[in-house]
């Protein structure tokens, strides 16, 4: 999924782009209003965030001008300006959603997640949606959530964490190569760092292994990469 | 400036002025009526000056009645001579003591002068008014005289007519008859020497129709009476001569008119330049002495000329203070509103700075809260030390987040600006993600957080106030109560209603802070040495934002520790819609 991010302050543009691509999203970066209305038109984003304050086009601007193009596209506007007034002038505009700054990693990530169920949910099925089982988990991934056989909360997912699970899932049984993972996970323009899987793999092993010491859905495959068992 | 602050300034300057014109004018009509009343009394001593020359011209004539009826011979001829010399006397009559005329005698030749005398006059003959008192007392319908001043009684219908409006007669005397009544007023007294029960003079007047018959006499010692009928014409040019010849319009009390009216109240004599429309009551009337009570002096007077240069004076007096009054209220008024616009406007502008400073703080609090996340998360789980530091700068910051969202929200507080925004969601997420988001913050402290869902339905909430409100909660917990080493987060859901219970195991609340705590400003200790810090507003907001949102935040029984009871409305998500 692309996601298109606009903001005027470099670091938290650069910030934000990097909390969407660890969500598993590809990101269109715009510095100002123009600027992302001219990315919309020519990439097709599938999510839009967009700063209020921005020079020359407001973030209220892009909105209109994006609604008149699409009435579907999810927007999230990202300000600093927290006064219900502005919150209710953005949805009226038909924004999906309202990050107010100063706002935290996850914070973003659960927005964004939630923002992404919607749509999932309000778009035809398609055949990778079904749900899927690695172990006492089973996924689902349009609802970009998992759940624990001997737990009642649900896990919250990325689509970057889908994707993983996926592709061990579809090769289960079988040792996947970082290289592999990178490529179907991150996109094959994605130059690979062992580092940032293994982080990645890290977190997520924490969230749905019952003990994330001793593996049960993905296990390490030392000098290769993950499996998962089946 | 805002209506209802201008009804009461108005009301601040209104009412005042009003009570102020009310005890005013209460006091300009009794001033007024005061003057009036003097003014009255006043005029009324006037009349009674000018009275008192009629009633000696009375006095007068009937001393010289008396003088000229001292006669030895009571023949006709030398009582009609005494009648033609003085001109005072129309006619001299003589009764016998039973009353009898015994001159002008009706079966003798009269003259004229004397025919007429018997005309007016015949009533009293026939009914013996005069008649010496033992006589009298028999008599069906005769008049005694009497000592009293105003001795007045019927005596007969007559052809002549009395209204009963008559002065100086008894209404109830006049309400008995009709219009054919005619009147005797005798003012009688014993002469010198004699015993006051056989009066032998007196003053008769008889009234009849609108003229009068003034008859002086005097009884004789053989029972007789010898006396007189004034001329009417004379004594009316006598009474008028002894008038005085005041012109009002140089007396000191003003024009007006005065008139010397008879007994049914035609006018006499009336002098002065004002004219008084028909129909004018006199503002004074006194009546003259007896026998001429029936006759009365009126004092009328132009109804402007009562309210004289004191009376204006007063109602200036009265105009100019209520003036001065009201420009000092005003005065005062405005100065209050300027000040205490001022003052709001001060205020107004300490806030917006606030607010001002908080959403400048935003952006560089964003990108060190963000990056610093952003670090912890990708730090490596085997540099301990360097996922401890960047702890501590993500706790900070978040911290930092919750006190300017507090100040902002403090801020919406006081300009009545706290509004709500309903997306659906649920609530069980919302309370996991804050509770994720405090993990390493307790973890640091030692604080052991569970939590137990019960609230997955989807509903319709406000996830900014939640996430303010748990916010709060949490950063108490992690302030007040790490010693407890545990905190418990339970959620439970009931028809439109959700309820989350947030249950350290700290020292608690004193049962006299329970309420205090949620109080602006409020904290339990204020001593820096604590070493805990905050505004004191943290639970103000999350208690107002509660409300706000249908419910309440309340501090639950709890055997250990505090208990924070958050309830919210959320009515169950029907459709996908926002309000």
């Amino acid at each position: 999924m692309k996601i298109l991010i606009a903001e005027d302050d470099p670091n938290i543009l650069d910030g934000l782009a990097q909390i969407c691509e660890a969500e598993g999203y590809e990101t269109l970066r715009a510095r100002n209003g123009k600027e992302a209305l001219a990315l919309f038109q020519s990439q097709s984003p599938d999510f839009v965030c967009l700063d209020i304050m921005m020079p020359g086009m407001s973030g209220y601007d892009v909105c209109r001008e994006i609604r008149k193009a699409s009435r579907t596209v999810p927007v999230v506007f990202i300000s600093a300006k927290s006064e219900e007034i502005d919150k209710v002038l953005g949805l009226e505009l038909g924004a999906d959603d309202y990050l107010v700054k100063p706002f935290g990693v996850r914070e973003v990530a659960a927005r964004i997640r939630a923002v992404t169920r919607r749509c999932l949910a309000a778009r035809t099925p398609e055949s990778n949606d079904e749900p899927f089982r690695m172990a006492d988990v089973e996924i689902f991934p349009a609802e970009l959530r998992a759940r624990r056989d001997a737990a009642d909360d649900a896990i919250d997912l990325s689509l970057r964490d889908i994707q993983i699970l996926r592709i061990l899932y579809e090769n289960r049984g079988k040792a996947v190569s970082r290289h592999q993972l990178f490529q179907g996970a991150w996109g094959i323009d994605h130059i690979p760092n062992s580092r940032t899987l293994d982080q990645h793999i890290s977190q997520l092993r924490k969230r749905i292994e019952c003990d994330p010491k001793e593996p049960t859905v993905i296990r390490t495959v030392h000098g290769v990469g993950y499996r998962f068992e089946g | 400036m805002k209506p209802r602050l201008v009804v009461v300034y108005v009301l601040l300057i209104v009412l005042p002025l009003a009570l102020l014109a009310a005890l005013g004018v209460r006091l300009v009509h009794f001033e007024r009526r005061e003057t009036q009343q003097r003014f009255r009394e006043l005029l009324l001593g006037r009349l009674k000056e000018i009275g008192r020359g009629i009633d000696d011209l009375v006095e007068r004539r009937k001393r010289e009645v008396l003088r000229l009826t001292e006669t030895e011979s009571f023949d006709p001829e030398t009582l009609r001579t005494i009648a033609r010399r003085n001109p005072i006397v129309s006619q001299v009559f003589l009764l016998d003591s039973e009353g009898n005329l015994l001159h002008p005698k009706p079966s003798s030749d009269l003259n004229a002068g004397e025919r007429a005398f018997l005309e007016r006059t015949h009533e009293i003959w026939e009914r013996r008014v005069l008649a010496a008192p033992d006589n009298r007392q028999t008599q069906q319908g005769a008049v005694s005289t009497q000592q009293s001043a105003e001795a007045m009684q019927r005596i007969a219908p007559s052809r002549t007519f009395l209204p009963q409006t008559a002065r100086g007669i008894p209404a109830a005397e006049s309400n008995v008859q009709t219009d054919e009544t005619f009147y005797l007023q005798t003012t009688a007294g014993p002469e010198d020497g004699e015993s006051a029960s056989a009066p032998s003079v007196g003053l008769s007047v008889w009234y009849w129709g609108r003229d009068i018959d003034l008859l002086v006499w005097r009884r004789l010692p053989n029972g007789h009476v010898i006396g007189a009928e004034l001329d009417h014409s004379r004594f009316l040019a006598d009474a008028i001569s002894v008038l005085p010849d005041t012109d009002p319009r140089t007396d000191a009390l003003g024009e007006g008119r005065i008139a010397l009216v008879d007994s049914i109240g035609s006018p006499i004599y009336e002098w002065g330049v004002y004219d008084p429309p028909k129909g004018d009551e006199p503002l004074v009337e006194r009546a003259l002495e007896p026998p001429l009570a029936a006759w009365a002096l009126q004092w009328h007077l132009p109804a402007e000329s009562l309210a004289g240069p004191g009376e204006k004076g007063l109602w200036f007096s009265l105009v100019a203070g209520l003036l001065a009054v009201g420009v000092a209220i005003a005065g005062l008024a405005v100065y209050f509103y300027r000040e205490n616009s001022r003052e709001m406007r001060e205020a107004a502008q300490r806030v917006s700075f606030v607010n001002q400073v908080s959403h400048e703080l935003k952006t560089p609090l964003t990108n060190i809260r963000m990056y610093a996340e952003l670090l912890h998360e990708n730090a490596d789980d085997e540099d301990e030390t360097a996922r401890q530091r960047l702890g501590v700068i993500v706790s900070e910051s978040q911290r930092l987040s919750r006190l300017i969202g507090n100040i902002l929200s403090f801020g919406r507080r006081q300009r009545n600006h706290l509004t709500l925004h309903l997306t659906e969601g649920t609530i069980d997420d919302t309370v996991r993600a804050v509770l994720d988001g405090f993990r390493p913050s307790f973890e640091t402290r030692g604080i052991e957080p569970s939590f137990h869902g019960g609230a997955p339905g989807r509903v319709r909430f406000d996830r900014d106030v939640l996430e303010q409100i748990l916010g709060n909660l949490f950063s108490n917990v992690e302030k007040y109560a790490a010693e407890g080493k545990s905190v418990r987060v339970e959620t439970r859901q009931r028809d439109a209603e959700t309820t989350i219970t947030v249950a350290d195991s700290g020292p608690g609340i004193p049962p006299r802070e329970r309420e205090r705590v949620f109080r602006p400003f409020h904290r339990i200790s204020n001593k820096i040495t604590d070493g805990v810090s905050g505004t004191g507003i943290g639970l103000t907001i999350s208690r107002d934002l509660a409300r706000l949102h249908g419910g309440d935040l309340t501090l639950a029984p709890s055997d250990r520790g505090a208990a924070f009871e958050l309830r919210l409305a959320t009515p169950p998500y029907a459709d996908g819609g926002t309000s």
